[in-house]
């Protein structure tokens, strides 16, 4: 008679059934809770938008930014875990290592591309800023 | 006389039941509460969050950031005042003995140490230029 009890409330199943959920619900909250939180693409916004003040001066094109002085004028630290690079001004900065891993689909990596509508001597036309962001050990 | 205690017995058997799904419940609970608001993933919020607070600053500007999340969490030994650290252009925040964690941000400021506001439960970040430029008086 006891064991009979024993079997209904302890049985192998309910303990089974236990593991199982306890099991599922802490390898959900261990993957959603363990993988860093991404800030990389607000980030690349912010860094954007801090490059198109900085190479503007009301709506013009500020002549004084060169590939040379342009961290100093931008006042951005860019160090290997960011590369900017702006076509039209032939400004490239950081790491252009980080280029080739923004061909791959899905990369690991933060890629933004943004254009800018600035003139320049007369003539108007957009800008566009690329940004690349590493930092993957820090965000995924 | 039997079948009353028949009822009561799956009377009994019902509550037990019950029981042992609160508790589990419980538990688990519990476990979702503990690892979504531990002290590591305030550290990691508070330093990417501070990080991009200071990559959109601009100079002369004070920003005040509410940490009432971080007061309680933090080790009791621990001071407030001693919780963010910026050198250079990493901000690390430390909740725990051993524990922290760092961010870096970009924007070249010159941030002057940050501090705790006890009445508001905020922590204010004062910008007055960016690094390598002279305050104007």
């Amino acid at each position: 008679m006891k064991n009979k009890k024993a079997e209904k409330y302890l049985s192998m199943y309910w303990f089974a059934i236990l593991i199982i959920v306890a099991v599922g619900i802490s390898l959900i909250i261990w993957i959603f809770y363990g993988k860093p939180f991404d800030v990389r693409n607000a980030e690349s916004e912010i860094l954007i938008s801090k490059i198109a003040d900085c190479i503007s001066i009301d709506n013009q094109l500020n002549p004084e930014i060169t590939n040379e002085n342009f961290s100093d004028k931008c006042h951005l630290i860019i160090d290997d875990d960011y590369y900017i690079e702006i076509e039209n001004l032939g400004i490239k900065k950081g790491n252009f290592n980080l280029k080739e891993y923004c061909s791959i689909p899905q990369p690991s990596i933060s890629c933004v591309k943004r254009g800018v509508y600035l003139s320049k001597q007369e003539q108007t036309g957009w800008i566009d800023i690329f940004v690349i962001i590493d930092k993957t050990d820090k965000n995924a | 006389m039997r079948k009353i205690s028949r009822k009561a017995n799956i009377l009994t058997e019902n509550i037990i039941f019950i029981i042992l799904n609160l508790i589990f419940l419980t538990i688990l609970f519990l476990f979702v509460f503990s690892k979504s608001g531990s002290a590591a993933q305030l550290e990691e919020k508070y330093a990417k969050q501070i990080a991009l607070m200071l990559d959109s600053a601009k100079p002369v500007m004070t920003i005040r950031l509410n940490v009432e999340d971080a007061v309680s969490k933090k080790d009791d030994n621990f001071d407030m005042n001693k919780i963010v650290n910026i050198q250079g252009n990493i901000v690390t925040v430390k909740l725990r003995e051993k524990g922290g964690y760092s961010y870096g941000f970009f924007n070249n400021l010159q941030v002057n140490n940050p501090y705790f506001d006890e009445e508001t439960s905020e922590y204010v970040f004062v910008i007055n230029n960016y690094a390598g430029e002279q305050n104007e008086e």
